[in-house]
């Protein structure tokens, strides 16, 4: 006998509340919520620890914006790593992506559980008042943290992102611990009372609301216009367009030219130049008056360090295939050719600096720990894929970071102070 | 232990639970407002509530609604032989999403900052949503008549 068979107790069961008459959807029901909660259970705390790692990867304590006042939260930060090079590149990308892939799941669940909210009376004890008040948290927390997240990568940014975005995670996630606490044990429940296999199997001829006492269970549902496989195929696919449509342009190659939605599937420039932009030089005010033959790149430490792009090509090159890797999750993978930072530092007697300072040409500045700076990877970069770099790409120079968020590696660099004994 | 039952409605790890939850969010809270006006902070959850509870959910209600009262018009009367509406509610699906994810490119609201960039203009994915949304429904229509069609050849079933 098919578990649906069972003949439903007249109300909407014995101990249910008497339900409202308006929800109509069979659909509905405790099966159905926990399959979308246990998927959001995993990809919530990815999201959250995916971006505590991304906060941690500016080195905000060495005064790196975003550089708010961070508190307590900001006691996990630890100094970046640089190797594996293409770490932040993986965690920012995954960030983005997963948090792209998530929203049709949100939106379902927030559809499964919307006669909650207008469940009569509110709360019959003080613990529950509690807990709907953190459910505001939970749901607000979470459409918050979208809204704040996809309009920033979109470049509609309307508030302090970084500071909203980053409290915002620590306020949304302490309302889904508990939430989860107080929930675990039900979803498990809901989920063992409906065998997921067998539910792949039921067909909308046999699609019926599940026979238990709940809330979310309609009282006097009408009949199934779709099945529950069908549902689940509706939120899944469309969360699958999404990935196709926006994953490429953090994945690459010829997965870039599909990402549809994504802001960098396109590449501007040609021949070894032809990937992704972060910024041009024309946005950036940069002019062939900036970066022709008078450039010079200053160096300070123990003494003080004049360079032409010349001389620098005559110093001993490495070269490194390292991502530029941006918190709006896009990212490309080059091979870069440069002086290694850690020489320049030595050039000008600091061999082992605790910090440095880089400054360029539009003024844009950032602060590098003595792990980044003794790295064999970080680099100067003067070419790219064989070619000089282009205007847009940062000639005369810029520097790259293996795992540094893309806006550490400045471009149009015109100085680097090194400070300090490591 | 019995009196917190009674007069809370849980047991003592359920207050700790909650006093922590409420504790780390008002510190957040506090932290967010110093960075940004209580106003801002206040209009995004007001215009986020009222966008989903009061235009996105009782919208897309409706609409389904109406596109299942279209498919079943004559009350009584047998349904259409293979039911479209599913073939409609999931191109929709994708198709509105896509342009509730995606709309400020879509309408080129971030039109300036998007060129100082990328170094492109955002003109195009205004036609990207309107390819992917005519594949989403083209594909859907093309199912229907497939499953029309066989439905047909095999005759009046059940």
């Amino acid at each position: 006998m098919h578990p649906d068979d069972a003949p439903r107790p007249p109300g909407g069961g014995g101990t249910a509340p008497p339900g409202d008459r308006r929800w109509k959807s069979p659909l509905r029901g405790p099966w159905l919520t926990s399959v979308f909660g246990a998927v959001l259970l995993v990809g919530i705390p990815v999201e959250f620890v995916t971006g505590l790692l991304s906060y941690a990867a500016y080195n905000p304590r060495l005064g790196n914006p975003p550089n708010s006042a961070k508190g307590i939260f900001g006691l996990y930060l630890f100094n970046w790593v640089t190797k594996p090079s293409w770490l932040y590149r993986v965690v920012e990308g995954v960030h983005v992506m997963l948090g792209l892939v998530l929203v049709p799941v949100v939106l379902a669940k927030l559809w499964s559980v919307m006669p909650k909210l207008f469940e009569w009376p509110p709360w019959r004890s003080v613990a529950q008042f509690l807990e709907r008040l953190s459910l505001v948290l939970v749901v607000g927390g979470i459409v918050f943290e979208m809204t704040t997240g996809i309009l920033e990568i979109n470049y509609f940014g309307q508030i302090n992102f970084y500071s909203g975005h980053f409290y915002g995670a620590w306020a949304f996630f302490a309302g889904f611990v508990i939430h989860v606490c107080v929930q675990f044990g039900e979803m498990v429940r809901a989920l063992r009372s409906r065998p997921l296999r067998a539910e792949l199997r039921t067909g909308l001829a046999d699609t019926r609301p599940e026979p238990v006492a709940s809330a979310l269970v309609a009282v006097d549902p009408a009949p199934a216009t779709i099945s529950r496989r069908g549902a689940l195929a509706l939120v899944g696919g469309t969360s699958l367009v999404v990935f196709v449509l926006t994953a490429g342009e953090a994945i690459g190659g010829v997965t870039r030219r599909v990402a549809l939605f994504g802001t960098h599937y396109r590449s501007p420039g040609i021949g070894a130049n032809q990937f992704p932009v972060n910024k041009t030089a024309a946005s950036a005010g940069i002019t062939a008056a900036h970066t022709g033959p008078n450039w010079r790149l200053l160096l300070t430490g123990d003494r003080e360090v004049s360079l032409s792009r010349a001389q620098l090509l005559s110093m001993p090159l490495t070269t490194a295939d390292l991502p530029i890797a941006c918190t709006e999750g896009w990212s490309t993978q080059q091979r870069w050719t440069g002086v290694p930072l850690a020489d320049l530092a030595r050039l000008c007697g600091t061999p082992q600096p605790a910090s440095a300072t880089l400054t360029a040409v539009d003024s844009g500045s950032i602060f590098l720990s003595s792990t980044q700076v003794a790295a064999p990877e970080s680099l100067l970069a003067l070419r790219v894929n064989g070619a000089d770099l282009s205007l847009d790409h940062g000639f005369p120079a810029r520097v790259i970071v293996p795992s540094a968020p893309g806006t550490h590696n400045l471009k149009w660099m015109t100085r680097i102070d090194f400070t300090g004994d490591a | 232990m019995r009196w917190l039952r009674r007069h809370y409605g849980a047991g003592p790890f359920h207050l700790v639970g909650m006093a922590a939850c409420f504790l780390v969010a008002a510190y957040a809270l506090a932290k967010v407002l110093r960075d940004n006006g209580w106003e801002e902070i206040l209009l995004w959850f007001a215009v986020c509530v009222v966008a989903h509870d009061l235009v996105v959910w009782p919208g897309y209600g409706l609409a389904d609604r109406a596109a299942l009262r279209l498919q079943n018009r004559r009350p009584g009367a047998a349904p259409p032989r293979v039911p479209w509406v599913n073939y409609v509610r999931v191109p929709t699906v994708i198709s509105l999403l896509l342009l509730l994810m995606f709309f400020p490119l879509i309408l080129r609201l971030s039109a300036p900052t998007y060129l100082d960039y990328t170094g492109f203009t955002e003109d195009v994915y205004l036609w990207n949503w309107l390819v992917v949304s005519g594949l989403a429904f083209g594909l859907s229509g093309l199912t229907y008549l497939v499953r029309w069609g066989i439905g047909r050849r095999r005759g009046p079933s059940r």
